[in-house]
């Protein structure tokens, strides 16, 4: 859509001040300045969705998803899991205005005045009482809306009779994915988060030793505790901790001394999610020699090496997101099971790039500014060897903000082929 | 659920979509030892579920209450709807994960099993491994379209009407035109809402026995989170301890962020609500707990797709919480040594209050009582008034979401709560609470599941410190 990119070129150019770089990632609050510009953050994006409201002539915009509700007004309501039945959690006009589902002002920003937050109900008609005090919506020719249910038809058909109700949900989608500066702080520090839960997590495997007692349950508890001690309290998922080649999941039998064992997750710091995912193979740790795989680990090792630097460079600005596959492609590799990369920013979102049909990404043309989690897999033998990273799209390449190191021992492995 | 086997060989040539060459579920055992800890069925209290059976028989249910609405082809894309006719344990993610990552089922006329399409294979009951497929989007125009195609290949002859349980903005537009379009036939969505939520309000004894799970491990882990509970610690720690456990007892995952709300000591410190009453329940942070807060803690996980709930008061520091083993987690037992907090006589005079009205709804519960009975019972142990916020209720069901069917004390006004007569099967969640100034009250919650005699607590916790 030529008009939107405007839009987002306009955003990108909020430059974010030295100062906040400097001080590097973190989830606490600095007296001297702060490491994300939350009031910059909230405004910008309102912005955008009033810009986005105008190119599209909508009267007033009613948003179901969370995330939408968080881009629009940068409310933090209460995470619950799963995806939810569309209805009116937040309703937007083109002014700027915002009002908010929420029955309590804590998590409501101080841009939004309490008065204009309305309280959770569990009956209809007092729902559609509240919302037709709001006039602007009440006489819209055109709502937008971020997704459908048969109740928010009936509910909208009686707020606003007649109205025609546009679905705005990839154009929200295409507006959020051109991340501004602050949101790249916060995609960082979640980044940060997610490799110091992980590396927590791979403690308890490093050593070889009694290796045989740890199950995906237990690394996935590790890293939550962490999160924890971070001051933070959601993630995308309970992760990934599995023995390869399965990459989605939580084991709940001990890991064996031959496994590769998969850890991979993503923290969320107000919002913004950050994926991370590494492999640990622990034939590489147990020094006892009868039991070393005798795979030709330096090739698999360094054929996923080539694979993970060819799958970050793809993501370069102006490059199709097919671009991804045509990597694996061009290791003769076949791609894993699942999209090889999505979209990240307030959780995972489009493009979903994977099996051409199912994942219709490939024509998507990816832009300066997209943040993608990307993953990497290679198998060998018995064995295999994935990672995913968090990566910016810049018009030189993918940046990966994503840099835990792979715990691979000091002494290199030697192959026995 | 792990999977051991290999991955199978791809056929050179292969036109098969990728997500349908995962290996087969290899342990069908949901119960086994390795994955639910041995201490959450060994104080069970009850049989464990047949989860086996409980899948079958929420099919029949629900083929039943759809062949009552007329509906012979039904579409699922709701985690709930997902979960109850195809057995699938969709993971608990964020949002955004799980509306890319959406699996759907289709029930048809035909065949006694649903199909579906998942990008969690593992996921699915080993009997539907012939009945998957590959995942499919949606939330875009091109994911409606394969889901129109897929629907019209499972499901022959195609009805003019086709149930669906949720709609996403993208299907909403476009997939009953691409049925028609596909079809050469004008064919229309219906809401099957009512026929799911009809099938679930009363639950098998199986599912029941989930909730028990479920509620056994939130329990345990709660056992572990409680000597955490000293002045200093972070609301976020007491997350991190409590989801740790969880997951080592054999959760799949939680409902909601958990609630370790500290309760204000005057109406006046806020935060404002648009009904004057209380806030509750609010996010977690990382806020610093300091000795003598009260806490209102308000947390529910999942085990195959059915939650928990688990509400309780605590004061930060207090000294009364059960002993724990030492070696479980050492130093706990110096930390709960040096600390001082006992409930105040007002405390455990709200607590009391609180117990009263508990003790009379339970009293009350039995099939054929209706839920103005239940409102009766708490009002008139509570002097007169509700104990419980307008934006609450006394009590809700409990089942695949964490509050569901039947609610009691809604504002959906004495109308409802008069229409709502207790079934055998229902649950309920009684959760009053008791707040004041200064005291902060108590608030708690106990899951029952209505039983042809009267009723049975799901809910064994201990209401220390406050009931020494």
């Amino acid at each position: 859509m030529t008009t939107d990119s405007s839009v987002h070129t306009s955003s990108v150019q909020v430059a974010p001040s030295s100062r906040i770089s400097g001080a590097g990632e973190g989830t606490g609050a600095l007296g001297a300045a702060p490491r994300v510009d939350f009031e910059r953050l909230r405004s910008t994006r309102l912005a955008n969705v009033t810009t986005m409201m105008s190119v599209h002539d909508l009267d007033s915009l009613v948003l179901g998803q969370e995330s939408n509700a968080r881009y629009a007004t940068g409310a933090r309501r209460l995470w619950l899991s799963g995806a939810r039945p569309f209805g009116p959690g937040c309703v937007v006009f083109p002014d700027g205005t915002a009002h908010l589902l929420t029955t309590w002002e804590d998590g409501v920003p101080a841009s939004i005045p309490f008065e204009n937050c309305y309280g959770l109900t569990w009956n209809p008609s007092i729902l559609v009482n509240e919302l037709r005090s709001l006039a602007p919506l009440t006489s819209s020719s055109r709502i937008g809306v971020d997704g459908m249910s048969f109740a928010a038809l009936r509910l909208l058909s009686q707020i606003a009779p007649g109205a025609e109700l546009v679905d705005m949900t990839t154009e929200l989608y295409t507006l959020r994915a051109i991340k501004i500066p602050d949101e790249l702080a916060c995609l960082r520090t979640a980044a940060a988060v997610t490799e110091g839960c992980l590396a927590h997590a791979m403690t308890s495997l490093d050593t070889g030793a009694g290796v045989e007692a740890v199950t995906g349950r237990n690394l996935a508890g590790r890293f939550m505790k962490r999160l924890g001690d971070y001051g933070l309290t959601t993630t995308a998922s309970p992760g990934n901790f599995i023995a390869l080649p399965a990459l989605s999941g939580v084991s709940s039998s001990p890991f064996r001394p031959s496994d590769d064992v998969w850890l991979a997750s993503g923290a969320l710091f107000e919002g913004y999610e950050a994926d991370c995912g590494r492999t640990i193979p622990l034939s590489l740790y147990d020094h006892r020699a009868a039991s070393r795989s005798n795979i030709g680990w330096r090739d698999l090792y360094s054929r996923w090496a080539d694979l993970r630097e060819a799958i970050i460079a793809a993501c370069a600005a102006g490059a199709p997101a097919s671009g991804l596959l045509l990597a694996y492609s061009d290791h003769g590799v076949d791609p894993p099971p699942c999209p090889v990369a999505h979209g990240l920013g307030l959780g995972v979102e489009p493009p979903i790039i994977g099996e051409p049909g199912r994942y219709p990404a490939g024509d998507t043309e990816l832009r300066a500014g997209m943040v993608l989690g990307v993953t990497a897999m290679v198998k060998g033998g018995d064995h295999a060897f994935a990672s995913t990273d968090t990566v910016c799209v810049t018009s030189a390449g993918g940046e990966a903000i994503t840099r835990l190191a792979f715990a691979l021992p000091d002494d290199p492995p030697a192959d026995d082929d | 659920m792990t999977s051991r086997t290999a991955s199978p060989k791809r056929e050179p040539g292969s036109t098969l979509h990728p997500e349908t060459l995962q290996p087969e579920t290899v342990d069908p055992d949901p119960l086994h030892p390795q994955t639910v800890h041995p201490e959450v069925l060994a104080h069970l209290g009850m049989p464990p579920p047949d989860i086996r059976r409980m899948h079958v028989e929420r099919r029949d249910k629900l083929r039943t209450m759809l062949d009552d609405a007329g509906i012979g082809v039904a579409v699922f894309l709701g985690t709930t709807g997902v979960s109850y006719v195809a057995g699938h344990c969709t993971p608990p993610s964020d949002a955004g994960l799980a509306n890319h990552r959406r699996p759907v089922a289709v029930l048809t006329s035909h065949d006694p099993l649903p199909y579906c399409a998942t990008p969690y294979p593992d996921m699915l009951p080993p009997e539907l491994s012939g009945h998957r497929q590959a995942a499919i989007p949606t939330t875009t125009e091109e994911g409606a379209l394969l889901l129109a195609r897929q629907i019209l290949e499972w499901a022959s002859p195609i009805p003019d009407a086709i149930g669906i349980d949720e709609l996403t903005g993208a299907l909403h537009a476009h997939l009953a035109r691409a049925l028609s379009h596909l079809s050469g036939r004008q064919i229309s969505l219906i809401d099957i809402t009512r026929s799911l939520a009809r099938a679930r309000l009363h639950k098998t004894d199986d599912e029941v026995a989930c909730i028990a799970v479920a509620q056994r491990m939130n329990e345990l882990a709660m056992l572990t989170t409680e000597p955490l509970v000293t002045p200093g610690v972070r609301q976020s720690e007491l997350t991190g301890q409590f989801l740790s456990r969880s997951l080592e007892l054999g959760c799949d995952g939680w409902a909601l962020d958990p609630i370790w709300q500290v309760m204000p000591h005057s109406a006046d410190l806020g935060p404002a609500t648009t009904h004057g009453d209380l806030a509750f329940p609010l996010t977690s942070t990382d806020r610093i707990l300091r000795g003598g807060d009260v806490i209102w803690v308000d947390t529910g996980i999942i085990f195959q797709g059915y939650a928990s709930d688990f509400g309780r008061t605590w004061i930060v520091g207090a000294r009364n919480f059960p002993a724990l083993a030492d070696d479980a987690y050492p130093g706990t037992a110096q930390r709960r040594a040096s600390l001082f907090s006992r409930p105040t006589p007002a405390q455990r005079d709200s607590f009391r209050r609180w117990h009263d009205v508990l003790e009379s709804v339970v009293a009350t519960i039995a099939p054929g009582v209706t839920g103005t009975d239940l409102i009766r019972a708490a009002t008139t142990a509570y002097g007169g008034k509700r104990p419980w916020p307008p934006h609450f209720y006394l009590a809700h069901g409990l089942g695949l979401e964490s509050a569901e069917a039947p609610l009691v004390g809604t504002d959906l006004g004495h109308a409802a709560d008069d229409s709502l007569v207790l079934e055998e099967g229902m649950i309920l969640v009684l959760e009053p609470e008791t707040w004041g100034p200064i005291h902060c009250g108590y608030r708690g919650e106990e899951v029952i599941a209505v039983t042809p005699g009267g009723c049975r607590l799901l809910t064994h916790h201990h209401y220390a410190p406050y009931d020494d």
